[in-house]
């Protein structure tokens, strides 16, 4: 039995379209530096894959920058800039949350129980007088998949003469997103979240921003990021981009099948069970609950048994299973935060699928209660 | 038999990917897109396993041990983080210099210059006529202070192999760490870590037949290196580098170094004797010279000055040719070179200079329609060129090409 991928958070299949084009693109020796004529069509080939890029997040008054990751997208912006200080959610991914550049103090916004950051406790943490402040808040949280309000951020930023930055990656592809309307100054995104490549990601920083370089080397766009362009990857991503817009509305039908396994979840434990972010706002395919006193480790060898992949929580940290940090920033009590599961469904996933994984978790609840 | 234009002779600037290659990396983005870093199930387990699997499939090619090989985008990530990690670790014991050439890829330059902003202090050496350090002068100007020496393997531009088992002697002994920029030179010449003293090397996929956005930094762990780390995050790889490893990026270039390694020599023959014939029926042309050492090179790059042609005119000549003058990365601006001027080359010639570059998909037919359409053109040109007349007559522009600096 092929394993029933249910950890879509983490990391997505490429789909068949996006294969292909990596593949049609990787037969040429494309160096888009190169000054003959595969250096030109390497260049038509970005071009294109900015045009889907902008089309899908409307981002014309955005520079792209092509980065190897949204992690790098981010530490680009935090170490590349002058900023006064540097306030940020305590919710967010590693990728921001680890990001600290030593001279710069950083403050943390805290976060209400639904996993909603607390814009008032934001406000608190505004620097007095002081101007060019830095504020990363983003877009979804990973673990909880709770919609934070970031259009607001950016304006109460925006008003206290601030810049913001957006980690956009769980975002994309899953809900609406306008840079226009954010109004972000900078946002990071990742192909490989949105059945794009791995390996692949860009920054999006607003026209007439500048930053100093992380990497230097050649002149590669306009020496804001060194290193031959990922031809294949870039031309995938923008690939991914179209798909995603495409099935964005489509996307939204996923909570059906969520909530269907939410539902059936609440109905084994007799509501026993926590369903985080779950009167918030929320990505549709998100489902992170936890159950009392069954550890989270315990769970997932079960499901891992029975070929079930999920997940408990965010998956690059260190490597080990710990308590979310996420969960603990949300101040979730003690009994629930080392039973905590996030399932993550894709647009592929089958009613099947759901229903056989409401079975083994069933049996195993079953079983664990005796 | 036809062959297809334009001909790539460009194997410098990237190379194709190797149809292996290809068929692996599109296996894997079908079957196992996990990402690395999950913990918790079959789909993370798998994409590490291969994963660590491409890590020793690299190791194995320089004789390194695969914790030593950590995953970055490319060479030019690898570079800053080698040269800015140790500079910023060694900072705080007082070493607060590093030696490398003026004839460095432009990301080794410049990563210097940005410590050289921080107050670093960077000794930018020169190079002999034939582009190759000189051991005496590295050696007079390693000082207490320095940390690393920064040298690279073959020459982007030109092609020369520097003396790496010698500088990495002399480094080993002075105690200093011994970083070099093998983008060029992975794959495609013997290296060992543990021979030549390498105690850092940067390593590219996309100029060894595998996928772009992908390369790798060796580190030594025994004498131990440390750096500090360019990108926070994660702390994937160990925390030397944040960032979800891609998984098919890693798998190709992990199988491009293990068809390197198996077939090292039979590129390496293939390369040669089109190498040679290239380099015989271009000479043939007189007032053609060679840029860089003619022994100690890498034969699939060969770089040549056309004297009595002007160097735009010439690109356009043999169109039918996909080459660089110059790097790749500098060429969109068609400045002169800055390795050739490092040579000693005056600006005539170095505005007329080509990067011929060959590698394991070079035919011989592409070669000999190359030299061809070279000498049709080279002969074409210099009947138009008053600079050609003037030598006919006997002026010798070539006793001023040549002078030193």
């Amino acid at each position: 039995m092929k394993p029933i991928y249910l950890d879509y958070n983490s990391t997505t299949a490429m789909s068949q379209a996006v294969i292909a084009k990596v593949n049609e693109v990787s037969q040429y020796p494309f160096n888009s530096s190169a000054t003959h004529s595969l250096g030109r069509k390497a260049n038509g080939i970005i071009d294109e894959a900015k045009a889907k890029i902008n089309e899908f997040l409307n981002c014309k008054n955005y520079e792209i920058i092509f980065t190897s990751s949204a992690t790098e997208s981010t530490n680009t912006i935090f170490f590349g800039s002058d900023f006064s200080q540097i306030i940020i959610s305590n919710i967010e991914h590693s990728s921001v949350y680890n990001c600290r550049p030593p001279h710069l103090k950083v403050s943390e916004i805290s976060c209400a129980e639904n996993g909603v950051i607390n814009i008032d406790d934001f406000i608190k943490k505004i620097p007095q007088n002081k101007e060019n402040f830095l504020v990363s808040v983003m877009a979804c949280n990973n673990e909880t998949g709770a919609i934070q309000p970031v259009e607001e951020i950016a304006k109460i930023t925006h008003q206290n003469l601030g810049l913001f930055h957006c980690d956009i990656v769980q975002a994309v592809g899953k809900i609406a997103i306008d840079l226009e309307k954010l109004n972000v100054d900078y946002a990071s995104i990742s192909a490989h979240k949105i059945n794009g490549p791995q390996g692949i990601g860009a920054l999006l920083i607003r026209k007439g921003l500048d930053f100093r370089p992380l990497i230097y080397g050649g002149k590669q766009q306009k020496s804001k990021r060194a290193g031959s362009l990922n031809v294949a990857g870039i031309a995938g991503f923008g690939e991914a981009c179209a798909l995603a817009q495409k099935n964005l509305d489509d996307f939204q039908k996923i909570s059906i099948l969520r909530d269907y396994l939410e539902e059936n979840l609440q109905k084994i434990t007799h509501n026993n069970i926590k369903i985080f972010a779950s009167n918030t706002p929320r990505l549709a395919n998100t489902c992170f609950y936890a159950i009392p006193n069954i550890s989270n480790q315990t769970q997932l060898i079960n499901f891992d048994l029975n070929n079930i992949c999920v997940s408990a929580g965010a998956s690059c940290s260190s490597g080990t299973i710990s308590q979310s940090r996420v969960l603990k920033a949300m101040n979730v009590a003690n009994d629930f935060l080392d039973g905590a599961i996030r399932v993550s469904l894709s647009p592929q996933t089958t009613k099947n699928e759901i229903d056989y994984f409401i079975k083994i978790f069933n049996e195993f609840y079953q079983r664990t209660k005796k | 038999m036809t062959v297809k234009l334009p001909i790539y002779l460009d194997y410098q600037s990237t190379t194709p990917i190797d149809p292996r290659v290809i068929d692996r990396i599109i296996d894997v983005m079908k079957n196992d897109y996990g990402n690395p870093h999950s913990r918790s199930h079959s789909y993370g387990w798998k994409a590490e396993e291969l994963v660590e699997i491409a890590r020793r499939q690299v190791a194995k090619l320089i004789n390194a041990d695969e914790k030593e090989i950590f995953f970055t985008s490319g060479a030019t990530e690898s570079n800053n983080l080698a040269i800015k990690g140790v500079a910023k670790f060694y900072e705080t014991v007082n070493k607060k210099h590093i030696i490398t050439l003026t004839t460095e890829h432009k990301c080794v330059i410049n990563s210097c210059r940005d410590l050289e902003q921080e107050g670093f202090k960077i000794t930018f050496l020169p190079v002999q006529k034939n582009g190759l350090v000189d051991l005496n002068v590295l050696e007079n100007a390693i000082t207490n202070e320095t940390s690393l020496v920064s040298i690279m393997a073959v020459n982007n531009e030109i092609g020369v192999i520097q003396p790496l088992a010698e500088i990495g002697a002399l480094c080993r002994k002075k105690g200093v760490f011994f970083h070099t920029d093998c983008a060029q030179a992975f794959g495609k010449i013997p290296l060992d870590v543990d021979k030549m003293n390498i105690d850092l090397m940067s390593i590219s996929g996309h100029k060894i037949y595998g996928p772009k956005g992908i390369g790798a930094l060796y580190i030594r762990r025994k004498p131990r290196v440390r750096i500090k780390s360019i990108f926070s995050g994660g702390g994937q790889e160990r925390g030397i580098r944040s960032g979800t490893a891609p998984t098919q990026l890693i798998v190709g270039l992990g199988l491009a170094s293990e068809i390197a390694f198996n077939e090292m020599e039979q590129d390496y023959l293939h390369i040669k004797k089109l190498s040679k014939k290239f380099y015989d029926a271009v000479t043939a042309l007189t007032h053609v010279y060679l840029n860089g050492d003619l022994e100690q090179r890498y034969l699939g790059n060969l770089n040549f000055s056309f004297a009595g042609i002007e160097g735009e005119s010439m690109i356009m000549a043999i169109k039918d040719l996909a080459v660089s003058s110059g790097s790749a990365c500098t060429s969109a601006s068609l400045e002169p070179s800055y390795v050739l001027h490092a040579l000693g080359v005056d600006d005539e010639l170095a505005h007329t200079s080509i990067r011929f570059g060959f590698g394991r998909f070079t035919t011989e037919e592409e070669i000999d329609y190359a030299i061809t359409l070279i000498t049709k053109k080279v002969e074409k040109l210099r009947a138009m060129s008053p600079l050609w007349d003037m030598m006919q007559e006997g002026i010798d522009i070539k006793s001023i090409n040549w002078k030193t600096h």
